[in-house]
């Protein structure tokens, strides 16, 4: 299926589940950051300003940005919705929503509407309905895991030249750039991407902050090209030039966790049954310390029209893992004896367990330090 | 998602720079019997958090206080262990990490007493999540909109913004003058090669449209992979270099009896620039400055300005019957024309002399 049909396909579900939740309009909120509510119900990728899609449960959609630039693109990019550039966005809307009658509205995501339109949800019974489009992110149709299937060997590749462009003297935000130059030569129009450069004294990734790349140095990288609106991460660590015993020692251990949480994975399972199989290993090796919020944020996430989508694996989620799901298992965090290590692999959800896409073998990647 | 080059300079960006934008933000405040000031930033409205502490997120979110008298504090949900990477490349105020910032500022602020009236910054817009975290703790406060005040402090342009400002226009510039035609034969490669040579020169940010075919279309789309140029296209790149935002555009053609049109058309835009008086009225400044470039028509124009959390906001354009304020400290003219029959856009700075 091309991607206007995948686009065609979500709308539809869309409107199937504002009907069964029984809501007559749904308000959609997204920016560049928060991209995915947007993208599910308009299939655009918006980059500047903001956007709020009104979709109505016959299936028509608007869609308002508020960016002239964007409101452009978006009459190219996209097809079978209704684009209206609107200065006075949040005007408008309220507007629209004001004349919609009895209609049930819901909106999502709850967190970021506008204080204007969310501060009419009483008057307006406005609901809402951020759990219901969760669900639609997190359990993709199976075109979209088909999509993202057949996307997952761009990450590979990107890492491929990112770890070729690693070298003594480059400054990190050289390899980031070699790397986007490589994406768009390949239709990869959006990338999220972090990196750390160092010994002991890197406690996580971060936008390259120009630091010289030099011998014995880790090399960590989460690279995530966007292919089609659907993201695809990956984890790796390198050194340069020959790693040490310690490096080497340490790599095991993530090896050995995401190993372990990949193993972990089928329906019926919560996410925090993944992340403990993760961390029972660290904690095996004395290194329970490092798998808390002191040294890492989670041990993978949810992946698809966000980098970072629900569910978050930690021990404390016990959302459902379930058939269709598309993650990452990422064991990083920081480790003693050698500084903040990465490695992880995206994995689908099937019937039977974790099917990883992503291919680059799991080692201590080592570049020449000359 | 920002993944280029972040990191603060001292010679670049001094903090007494960072410390007189507070203050005179400070003054507004007092103007308008406001004790505080709540602004919010994420990577795409940067604009605001950026100006007063140099940093931008390059993800997640978060908010700034800045009380009426003392240091701002900002509150961000990216995770505590990036607290130390934060404090790099935000050189002032306090930090506090935390999933919900309004509610630990809401209570700093309850804790801390004597506030009665708390601002915030573009209040219609503001995520109403972190909204409802303040107001619960800060019942009795009274909410309003900032957006006056802040435009005040904002509208002063100082000599680092300046220098920002013409350092990213001529990274801008120097990624486009990179590309050559003789090698460039589709989109990905020309966006790649700008992109990447942006980056290369430190580009915090950079976001690389292109109108492919421009005798077709002159819509700037964002666009990659290995479809075809066409013999006249155009490219725009939206770069930031430290917190600073301009765009720069650039006509490409493979018709040799284009290259004297296109010279035309951009020294005469670089002219019109340099003489564009940034509060004054930019559609007759336009329209004359247009009369004097023989064989063009203008097909449209656009003037955006940092302005609020925005790093770029249309203040006045041809298509709308606006027209930028008293507030606007610099401006990025876009425009798009046709000149002997070839079609020409290209953007610049203006407002800066």
């Amino acid at each position: 299926m091309n991607m206007a049909g995948i686009a065609k396909a979500r709308r539809s579900r869309l409107a199937e589940a504002m009907a069964e939740e029984g809501g007559d309009i749904l308000v959609v909120y997204g920016n560049a950051w928060q991209s995915d509510y947007l993208r599910y119900a308009t299939d655009y990728g918006i980059l500047e300003g903001e956007g709020l899609a009104i979709v109505r449960r016959e299936g028509n959609t608007t869609l308002f940005l508020d960016s002239p630039l964007e409101a452009e693109r978006a009459e190219v990019e996209t097809s079978g919705i209704e684009i209206i550039y609107a200065p006075a966005m949040l005007a408008d809307v309220e507007t629209l929503l004001q004349r919609a009658g009895n209609s049930r509205i819901g909106t999502a995501p709850k967190r970021l509407m506008p204080q204007r339109l969310a501060s009419r949800a009483q008057d307006l019974s406005i609901g809402d309905r951020t759990a219901m489009m969760d669900r639609l992110l997190m359990k993709k149709l199976d075109c979209e895991v088909a999509a993202m299937r057949a996307a997952a060997h761009m990450a590979d590749e990107g890492y491929d030249v990112f770890r070729n462009a690693a070298r003594a003297g480059r400054a990190d935000y050289e390899l980031v750039a070699e790397v986007e130059a490589f994406f768009r030569s390949r239709g990869v129009d959006d990338n999220f991407m972090i990196i750390g450069v160092g010994g002991k004294e890197v406690r996580g990734m971060a936008p390259p902050m120009g630091k010289k790349l030099k011998r014995g140095d880790l090399v960590t990288t989460e690279l995530t090209p966007c292919i089609n609106g659907y993201y695809l991460q990956i984890c790796r660590t390198l050194v340069l030039g020959e790693p040490s015993t310690e490096q080497r020692g340490a790599f095991l251990v993530y090896r050995d966790a995401l190993e372990a949480g990949i193993a972990a994975i089928k329906p019926g399972i919560t996410a925090a049954d993944i992340a403990r199989a993760e961390n029972d290993i660290f904690r095996r090796h004395g290194l329970g310390d490092y798998v808390t919020d002191a040294y890492t944020r989670v041990r993978g996430h949810g992946l698809g029209l966000f980098v970072d989508t629900k569910p978050h694996i930690l021990e404390t989620v016990t959302t459902p893992i379930e058939a269709g799901m598309t993650m990452i298992v990422h064991p990083n965090t920081y480790h003693p004896d050698v500084g903040y290590m990465v490695l992880g692999d995206a994995v689908i959800v099937t019937a039977t367990g974790g099917d990883v896409l992503t291919q680059t073998p799991r080692e201590l990647f080592t570049v020449p330090a000359h | 998602m920002r993944r280029g080059l972040m990191a603060w300079d001292a010679d670049e960006i001094p903090i007494e720079a960072l410390k007189q934008r507070v203050q005179r933000l400070q003054s507004a405040m007092g103007t308008a019997g406001q004790d505080g000031i709540l602004l919010y930033t994420n990577f795409i409205r940067s604009g605001a958090v950026s100006y007063l502490t140099a940093f931008s997120p390059y993800w997640a979110d978060g908010v700034l206080l800045v009380p009426r008298l003392g240091e701002p504090i900002f509150a961000t949900t990216l995770s505590t262990r990036m607290g130390s990477w934060i404090q790099s490349v935000k050189p002032i105020g306090e930090l506090v990490t935390s999933p919900t910032p309004g509610a630990v500022l809401g209570q700093k602020l309850a804790t801390g007493g004597g506030i009665r009236r708390l601002a915030v910054l573009e209040l219609d817009n503001f995520p109403s999540g972190l909204y409802g975290e303040i107001a619960a703790a800060l019942p009795g406060v009274e909410i309003v909109d900032g957006s006056d005040s802040f435009a005040v402090a904002r509208a002063h342009l100082d000599d680092v913004e300046c220098r920002l400002l013409r350092k990213a226009q001529s990274m801008a510039q120097a990624a486009l003058d990179r590309l050559r035609l003789d090698a460039t034969a589709d989109v990905g490669t020309a966006v790649g090669t700008v992109e990447e040579s942006a980056r290369l020169q430190g580009a915090e940010e950079v976001y690389v449209a292109i109108a492919p075919d421009l005798d077709s279309d002159r819509r700037f789309i964002r666009l990659s992979g290995t479809r075809p140029l066409g013999r006249r296209f155009a490219m725009r790149a939206t770069l930031a270099y430290k917190g600073a935002w301009i765009r720069q555009m650039k006509t490409y053609s493979r018709n040799e009896q284009d290259a004297q049109p296109i010279r035309r058309a951009d020294k005469w835009f670089k002219s019109l620039v340099a003489s564009i008086n940034a509060r004054g009225v930019l559609r007759d400044q336009i329209a004359a400055g247009t009369e004097r470039l023989p064989g063009a028509e203008l097909v449209g124009w656009m003037a955006e300005a940092p302005m609020g959390t925005r790093p770029l906001v249309v203040v006045a354009s041809s298509r709308e019957p606006t027209e930028a304020s008293g507030h606007v400290p610099a401006l990025v003219v876009t425009a798009g024309l046709n000149i002997d029959g070839v079609p020409w856009c290209g953007a610049g700075l203006a407002g800066l002399a």
